[in-house]
C-alpha cells in the first residue's frame, strides 16, 4: 500500500494506501463558509379553489340529502394559472455553480382532513434534512405540494408548487339542473361553485371537483325539501382549510462543483 | 497555467497560476472559484464514515374506498367511492449511529444516487410507491419512510443505501497551514487530510454517485414527477406538465 504526496507542473495529488484522496484533475466540492446562509422563515401555501357536491334523492316523500366540498382541478407556482411568486433567499458570489442545502421544518398549520385522514408531511419533522437538488416534495395526497431552493444566476430562489389534478369523481347530472323540467327537485349530483347554494349553470369546470370533505347529511325523515336551495337542504357552507404553513430553517451553503 | 501549492503563516492553497510566483489566486479565491482546487478559507466535504445499511421495508395493506350511496331510497345516483383508498404508512429507520455531538454534512444514496426528495425507491404504478427521506441528528442519520398503498398492497421490499458522513470542516483544526509526511497530508491546519478523502469529481477506482444540481421533483395535474440523477422518470399521481431534467454530476470520494 503506498501514499504518497505528487506535485507536477500540471497535477496535485495525494495518494494514501494506493487510492488517490485528493487531485486537481478531480476537482473536490468546494462550500464557501463565507457565503454560507441561515434562513428562518415560513413556507405559506393557500388554501385551494374549491367547489361543492350535492347528492339529492327522492322516493315519494322520502327524501335525502349529502353535500361534499370538491377541489378544482388547479396550478400554482411561479408563472402559472395562480401565480405563487418566487421568495428571493439570498445572494451568492459569482462562479457558485452548486448549493448543499438542507432544511429543517416544522407543519404549522395543517390542511383539513380529507375524508377523514389526516395528510402527513413527508419529510421528517425537526430534524435537518439533506436535499441534494434543492426539491422538497411536502404533501401527496387529493393535492401535491412542495418547495424548491434554486440557484438563478448568483440568486437562491425559494419556489413554491402545489396542483390538483384534473378527474370527474362523481356521476352528475347530465344538465347539472336542480330542478326537472316540470318544476319538480330532480334526484342525482349536482355541483355548485364555492359557496353558492344553487346549482352551477355549466358544466365545468366544477364538475371536475374531487370529493375531500363529506359537509352535510340528512337521513330520511329528517326534514323536507332536501334538495339544493329546498328549505331542508344540505349545508355546502365551506368548513375547510387545504393550506398549510411551514416553519423552516433553511442552512445553504453555496460552492463549486464542476 | 501550471499548478501551484502556496503555504503560508495565514493559509494554504492549491491554484492556477499564470507565472512562478502568480499568486493572484491564493489571496482572492472568491473571485476565482474555477482556478482554485484548495483553499484554507473553504470547507470542503473530508470523509468520516462510508457504509451500507439493507433495509426491509414492510408490506402496506390495499385498502378499497368504501361505496357510498343515500340510504332506503330505490332510485337516484349510483354508488360511487367516496373513501380514500389505500393507506399512507409512514416509518423512521437509523442508517448510522455516528455520535459526532453535532449535525454532520451527509449524503445518503440508492442505486448510486443521492437520493433526491421526490425520488420513490419503490414503484409499483403510478399510486404505489415508497419515498424515503434522510435527514441528520447530532447522534444519527436517519431514513423517514412514507409508503402509499391503492385498493392493492405496496409489497415488501428490501432495499440498501449507502451513506456518507463528513467531518464538520471547522472541528479539530490544528498545527501548521502545511503537513506532509509519511502517510499523512494536510493542508490548511487540517480542513484537508489525507485520511480522510474529499468528495470530488468521479474518478478511476472511486465509486460513483450521481448528485442532481437543480430540483428533482415537479408537480403537475396533481402529480409529481420525480427524475433520478441517472434520468429515470418516475411519475406519482397523474402527473402532466413539462419539467425538465436537472444537470447531473458524478462525484466519488
Amino acid at each position: 500500500m503506498a501514499s504518497s504526496f505528487d506535485a507536477y507542473a500540471d497535477r496535485i495529488a495525494v495518494i494514501q494506501n494506493d487510492h488517490v484522496v485528493f487531485d486537481t484533475a478531480r476537482r473536490s466540492v468546494c462550500l464557501i463558509p463565507a457565503a454560507r446562509l441561515y434562513v428562518p422563515g415560513t413556507v405559506t401555501f393557500p388554501d385551494l379553489l374549491k367547489a361543492n357536491a350535492y347528492a339529492y334523492n327522492k322516493a315519494g316523500l322520502n327524501e335525502v340529502c349529502d353535500s361534499f366540498i370538491t377541489l378544482l382541478p388547479q396550478e400554482w407556482g411561479p408563472g402559472r394559472a395562480n401565480h405563487l411568486p418566487s421568495t428571493p433567499v439570498g445572494t451568492v458570489p459569482a462562479g457558485v455553480d452548486y448549493l448543499d442545502v438542507r432544511v429543517r421544518l416544522t407543519r404549522t398549520s395543517h390542511p383539513s382532513q380529507v375524508l377523514g385522514v389526516t395528510v402527513q408531511p413527508m419529510l421528517q419533522q425537526g430534524a435537518w434534512v439533506n436535499c441534494p437538488g434543492g426539491s422538497c416534495p411536502l404533501e401527496a395526497s387529493s393535492w401535491v405540494r412542495g418547495f424548491e431552493v434554486v440557484l438563478s444566476g448568483t440568486s437562491i430562489l425559494l419556489n413554491r408548487y402545489q396542483s390538483v389534478r384534473q378527474q370527474v369523481s362523481v356521476p352528475w347530472r347530465g344538465d347539472n339542473a336542480e330542478f326537472e323540467g316540470g318544476g319538480a327537485p330532480a334526484a342525482g349530483w349536482t355541483h355548485g361553485a364555492a359557496g353558492s347554494q344553487a346549482a352551477a349553470a355549466s358544466s365545468a369546470p366544477s364538475q371536475y371537483g374531487l370529493l375531500v370533505s363529506k359537509r352535510d347529511s340528512k337521513p330520511v325523515g329528517s326534514a323536507a325539501n332536501m334538495n339544493r336551495t329546498g328549505s331542508g337542504r344540505c349545508s355546502i357552507a365551506d368548513n375547510t382549510n387545504y393550506g398549510a404553513v411551514y416553519a423552516i430553517e433553511l442552512d445553504i451553503t453555496p460552492g463549486r462543483i464542476s | 497555467m501550471s499548478k501551484a501549492l502556496l503555504a503560508t503563516e495565514s493559509g494554504c492553497a492549491i491554484f492556477e497560476e499564470s507565472f512562478v510566483g502568480d499568486d493572484t489566486l491564493y489571496n482572492n479565491p472568491l473571485a476565482n472559484l474555477a482556478g482554485v482546487y484548495f483553499h484554507s478559507e473553504f470547507d470542503y466535504y473530508g470523509l468520516l464514515y462510508a457504509g451500507a445499511i439493507t433495509i426491509n421495508h414492510p408490506v402496506i395493506g390495499g385498502v378499497a374506498g368504501n361505496q357510498y350511496s343515500p340510504p332506503n331510497i330505490s332510485i337516484g345516483p349510483a354508488s360511487i367511492t367516496v373513501n380514500v383508498e389505500g393507506q399512507r404508512v409512514e416509518a423512521g429507520y437509523v442508517l448510522y449511529q455516528h455520535g459526532l455531538g453535532y449535525v454532520p454534512r451527509f449524503f445518503v444514496a440508492y442505486n448510486g444516487q443521492m437520493i433526491p426528495h421526490g425520488l420513490p425507491v419503490q414503484a409499483e404504478d403510478g399510486s404505489r410507491m415508497r419515498f424515503v427521506s434522510a435527514y441528520a441528528t447530532d447522534t444519527f442519520i436517519g431514513l423517514k419512510e412514507m409508503a402509499f398503498s391503492s385498493a392493492s398492497d405496496l409489497p415488501a421490499v428490501q432495499r440498501t443505501y449507502q451513506f456518507l458522513v463528513f467531518r464538520e470542516p471547522s472541528t479539530g483544526l490544528s498545527g501548521d497551514q502545511l503537513l506532509i509526511e509519511a502517510g499523512n497530508v494536510w493542508f490548511g491546519r487540517g480542513k484537508f487530510r489525507s485520511s480522510e478523502p474529499h468528495l470530488r469529481l468521479v474518478g478511476a477506482g472511486d465509486t460513483p454517485y450521481g448528485i442532481a444540481r437543480g430540483p428533482t421533483a415537479g408537480y403537475g395535474n396533481g402529480g409529481i414527477r420525480a427524475i433520478s440523477p441517472n434520468g429515470t422518470i418516475t411519475d406519482f399521481g397523474p402527473f402532466s406538465g413539462s419539467f425538465a431534467a436537472p444537470s447531473v454530476i458524478s462525484v466519488g470520494v
